[in-house]
């Protein structure tokens, strides 16, 4: 008879702390009769493991697997495999010399038998660790004589319903037989499912004491982690073998009973989805309806509806829908423009519907921002408790002790959608879809009552200083940041081809936070100091203003007392603005000078990046948002007074060189912030809402021992 | 770079000048606006931290238990899924799925409108 041949798998990740045991023991034990061959499947260490595994044992073949999964690193080590016989065993153990002679005695036995396990053993206190394993109810497993003496009882061979993969040795043909290990499990149980499946195939599972194993408990994965994959992993088991327990398994399971519904509610999702692989229709749809009777009262009538709703979609049946709240999209701003510009991309993969509380049109964003939204649906839903104040502004600030929240309409709304977007910051709305984008521009109100932003799976902001406000505001972090996109590039424009202006573009506030009032100032004081330097300059403020605005009237007022040259436009068309961003050669920008409330200074400052864009050297306050887009002496000079403007400003108009040098980098820098530069962004962020609708768990290369 | 207080001594001095320059040319309406736009924020700011220690609306919190705060322990991250093969009949699994979301009625919802 020809000697048996047999390869030992292991499947490493980090292990070099155990590996050159485990593998010594295999090299002394008894392998008399037998070919044997071993392979390591190495899941990503980071430990120079492998490194030391090639050097030290060059017999021993090492494959390097491009995921961190147990079962899929089994699936390639078992693909490379010659042997007759599979062993498969955990490495941060050490083996009896007559580990591999115990399983061969027992395979001879019967040729129906498939896998055999070892006795394995508490390294430490030679108690046992498993002899096998049985079901104690509700699909929960245990390992057969977990922590007994090992006594005579232990000490024949014996059948077992199942395994554990701790060490066992499986037959050729029984692993050709059942095929694949499933690799969705990951690690943990997936033991458990290949048990089944050997049985349902009627392959026999038996067990050996002649074979020993001693391991060390928990030595390669902490029992957090363990958990984790036990808990998950049963609902796959149940999901795949005893579809119409799984409803029934809920309330036992260790995410229901330690209150973990987000684990529990992404678990039967990929449940659910393994069951549709598996089941015909009139099993799916028998525990669907069996879900819809217990799901409520385990995760809460909103959530179950959500599940049922997210099904679809995880399950290819239909498109996304995304829901987008913008309060204030009926007029013209800033926000309004960022969020359609996000609308405008999401529009083309799903179904998207544009929500508002006022009486507006999507064909305004098309005259606004030249944003075509024609593939978007809108609904109007106005707030009852603004329509009674007639207020042309929903201003959540107005909400302090109501006894119902007002923007719980808004919320019910959400509850239509896969994908809810808070637009504008409105921080009542409580959104209750699978997925929710909070995008915040400044946090203007502190948290107050019925305060909801914490519930978002992403919180957007438009630049770090808002993200420090929102830090400090409202105590949250900040998931994803998106400077606003600009679109002010001019052909025309060059670093050459400029005139003696000055320009400011900025809204005419009427709490006269843009500071245009003091540009106005600085400038007549400069042409009074330096009438030689600032011969042929003139000073350009251009800005939105609403009728009987104030300030704008004190800004008129201060033009004319200046007595030096100073033009205002009002309400220009974009394309003015267009022109004297060509020709203008340096830029102002002073919003929040000399203010201490942060939320009156730029949050992050548009206008100041379309200067840039056409190579206007912006010479802007060193404060908020603008701090991120120029750096100063480089793309531009950041002031913190009137006296550092003048000073930068006469500097960069008596250089003409260096300011076309100046010119070029600010030129350069803006492209951060361009329109290209945001979408790219939002499809990365899209991509991370996508999985998190219908994605599946991977484990990345972590330190497993947490 | 300047201290909160000096900062705030400047802001005091600003808003002097400007009543000043308000008051001196006449325009009460502006003085009015911008004494408004000042008191109004504070009084805002002080009624929301007044009313936060009741700022959670637990109503939706039974009704949307998945949102544990803060997210539960979980080693993995998402990666994008494999098309399945199901077996099921599509349209069998899209008609049951609405048949099951129109069970639900959310009498809270008209309750709250």
């Amino acid at each position: 008879m020809n000697s048996p041949k047999i390869t030992i798998l292991t499947v490493t990740f980090n292990a070099k702390m155990f590996i050159q045991d485990f593998f010594d023991s295999i090299c002394i034990a008894n392998q008399d009769g037998l070919e044997v061959e071993i392979i390591m499947i190495d899941n990503g260490s980071s430990d120079d493991s492998v490194r030391l595994v090639r050097q030290k044992y060059p017999q021993i073949r090492v494959l390097e697997n491009d995921e961190n999964n147990y079962a899929r690193a089994l699936n390639l080590g078992i693909a490379a495999s010659q042997g007759d016989y599979v062993v498969i065993a955990n490495n941060d153990a050490t083996v009896d010399s007559e580990w591999l002679k115990g399983f061969i005695e027992v395979f001879q036995s019967d040729e129906n038998i498939g896998a055999v396990q070892s006795k394995i053993l508490f390294s430490k206190s030679q108690k046992i660790n498993s002899v096998g394993v049985e079901e104690v109810g509700q699909f929960y497993f245990r390992d057969i004589g977990f922590d007994a003496s090992d006594a005579a009882v232990y000490s024949k061979p014996a059948e077992r319903e199942y395994i554990s993969g701790g060490s066992t040795m499986f037959r050729r043909q029984c692993l050709e037989d059942i095929g694949n290990w499933d690799e969705d499990f990951i690690m943990f149980v997936e033991d458990i499912d290949y048990s089944i499946r050997c049985r349902e195939k009627g392959w026999k599972l038996w067990y050996s004491p002649s074979s020993i194993l001693y391991h060390q408990f928990h030595g390669s994965a902490s029992e957090k982690l363990c958990d984790f994959f036990c808990t998950r992993n049963r609902f796959f088991l149940v999901a795949k073998h005893f579809p119409l327990e799984l409803p029934s398994c809920i309330h036992t399971s260790h995410f229901f009973e330690s209150q973990e519904y987000d684990l529990l509610y992404r678990s039967l999702l990929h449940s659910i989805r393994k069951m549709c692989a598996l089941h015909d229709t009139e099993t799916i749809a028998a525990v669907l309806r069996d879900l819809r009777e217990c799901l409520p009262g385990y995760i809460g009538e909103c959530s179950a509806y959500t599940f049922f709703s997210q099904l679809e979609v995880v399950l290819g049946l239909r498109k996304a829908r995304v829901g987008i709240y913008d309060h204030a999209g009926h007029f013209a701003g800033g926000g309004q423009r960022y969020v359609a510009e996000m609308a405008a991309i999401l529009q083309d993969r799903y179904d998207v519907t544009y929500i508002f509380s006022k009486d507006a049109q999507l064909s305004d964003f098309k005259i606004w921002f030249d944003i075509d939204l024609t593939s978007t649906a809108m609904k109007i839903i106005k707030i009852p408790f603004f329509e009674k104040t007639g207020s042309y502004t929903l201003d959540e600030g107005m909400v302090v002790n109501e006894a119902r929240n007002p923007f719980d309409i808004i919320s019910w709304e959400s509850l239509n959608y896969d994908v809810f977007i808070n637009a504008n910051m409105l921080g009542k709305v409580n959104p209750l879809s699978a997925v929710s984008l909070f995008v915040c521009h400044f946090p203007d109100q502190e948290k107050g009552r019925f305060f909801q932003v914490d519930r978002y799976e992403h919180l957007i902001i438009n630049s770090d200083y808002t993200g420090q406000w929102v830090k400090k505001r409202w105590g949250l972090d900040p998931t994803d940041k998106l400077y606003p996109p600009v679109n002010m590039y001019n052909s025309a424009s060059s670093a050459t081809e400029k005139q003696n202006i000055i320009l400011s573009v900025a809204r005419f506030e009427v709490s006269g936070s843009k500071k245009q009032r003091q540009l106005v100032i600085a400038f007549s004081e400069m042409c009074i100091e330096y009438p030689i330097e600032t011969r042929g300059w003139k000073l350009v403020l251009m800005g939105g203003s609403s009728p009987g605005n104030d300030y704008l009237e004190s800004v008129e007022e201060a033009i004319a007392e200046a007595d030096c040259p100073i033009e205002l436009y009002v309400n220009a068309a974009v394309s003015d603005i267009s022109e004297y961003y060509r020709d203008a050669s340096i830029f102002w920008h002073a919003c929040g000078l000399r203010e201490i409330q942060p939320e009156l200074v730029e949050h992050f400052g548009m206008t100041t990046v379309e200067a840039m864009q056409n190579y206007c050297v912006p010479v802007v306050i060193d404060g908020g948002g603008q701090k991120e887009i120029v750096e100063h002496g480089n793309s531009g000079y950041r002031f913190s007074s009137l006296d550092q403007l003048k000073m930068f400003s006469l500097t960069l108009m008596g250089d003409e060189d260096g300011r076309k040098a100046m010119a070029e980098c600010a030129f350069k820098r803006s492209h951060l912030f361009s329109k290209e530069v945001f979408r790219g962004k939002f499809e990365s962020l899209l991509q991370q809402v996508e999985l998190e609708l219908s994605g599946r768990d991977s484990l990345p290369g972590a330190d497993l021992r947490l | 770079m300047r201290s909160l207080n000096s900062k705030k001594t400047l802001y005091f001095r600003d808003r002097c000048v400007n009543a000043y320059r308000m008051l001196k040319t006449g325009r009460f309406r502006l003085m009015w606006k911008s004494a408004w736009i000042e008191i109004d924020k504070r009084i805002r700011n002080l009624r929301a931290r007044l009313f936060s220690f009741s700022k959670y609306d637990s109503f939706f919190l039974k009704l949307d238990k998945r949102k544990t705060l803060p997210a539960s322990y979980t080693p993995t991250t998402l990666v994008p899924a494999n098309r399945i093969a199901p077996r099921v009949d599509a349209s069998a699994l899209i008609s049951e799925l609405q048949s099951i979301r129109s069970t639900f009625e959310f009498q809270q919802r008209n309750d709250k409108k």
